[in-house]
């Protein structure tokens, strides 16, 4: 539990490859996107069903980091391909 | 034409809105909604209720094992599924909780727009904001339906 302001950048880059549980969150100007917020949690303080718990009660707003990079190979969508360290897109 | 508009979340690639405080993945290649969420949260928070085991999904890098669920009352803006049923993998298939399928959508009219970052639903005079959303096994083969 951290109660520390983030950027959404420094969100993913310091809770990357897991679920957030975030409060307090500051939105974009103009769209829903999360401009800052606090972690208040991570899938290593709770399990995925008492996130989504939390999250259904309104406690927090539940979220992956990185599912854009993480599903792209996991559901073999293929949409890029790694080499080299580069990600080429298909 | 009634229209109304759900806010995307641009910084995903892909089309993402928040429903219920949690990230909701629009798949426009999907025929069954899929959502990877335990069945006791789905009761809770839904009143779900088993409609059968043991189905079968692909698309999801492979084949995917799960069962059947019936849902009451789930929202997206001001369309109100009365009945949803869905499908819950036995594992997670995507990294965002809810998994809504094209099928969902049929006979309305549905728009993305990712300059405004807005996903724009509109529905004929003539049909209701309320709607069942049906899945039914023909011998092993998964089927959808509508009912408004």
């Amino acid at each position: 539990m951290n109660n520390k302001r983030l950027s959404l950048q420094e969100i993913k880059e310091k809770y990357p490859h897991q679920y957030v549980g975030l409060i307090d969150i500051e939105h974009e100007k103009n769209n829903s996107d999360v401009k800052t917020a606090i972690v208040l949690y991570s899938d290593k303080d709770k399990s995925y069903d008492e996130l989504t718990k939390l999250a259904f009660e309104g406690k927090i707003m539940l979220m992956y980091t990185t599912s854009d990079e993480d599903e792209l190979f996991f559901n073999g969508y293929q949409e890029y391909f790694e080499v080299n360290g580069e990600r080429i897109f298909g | 034409m009634k229209e109304f508009s759900v806010d995307l979340i641009p910084s995903f690639q892909r089309p993402v809105i928040k429903l219920y405080e949690m990230t909701t993945l629009i798949d426009t290649g999907a025929v069954i909604p899929t959502f990877s969420l335990s069945p006791e949260i789905l009761k809770s928070m839904f009143n779900a209720k088993l409609i059968f085991k043991n189905a079968q999904i692909g698309g999801f890098g492979g084949n995917c094992l799960g069962d059947i669920y019936s849902l009451e009352n789930f929202k997206i803006g001001e369309l109100n599924f009365d009945i949803l049923e869905v499908f819950v993998p036995q594992n997670s298939v995507t990294k965002h909780p809810f998994l809504l399928s094209a099928t969902m959508f049929s006979g309305m009219d549905y728009d993305f727009d990712t300059i405004n970052s807005k996903f724009i639903i509109s529905i004929p005079d003539e049909m209701s904001f309320h709607r069942e959303f049906h899945i039914q096994d023909l011998k092993g083969k998964l089927y959808t339906q509508i009912v408004n």
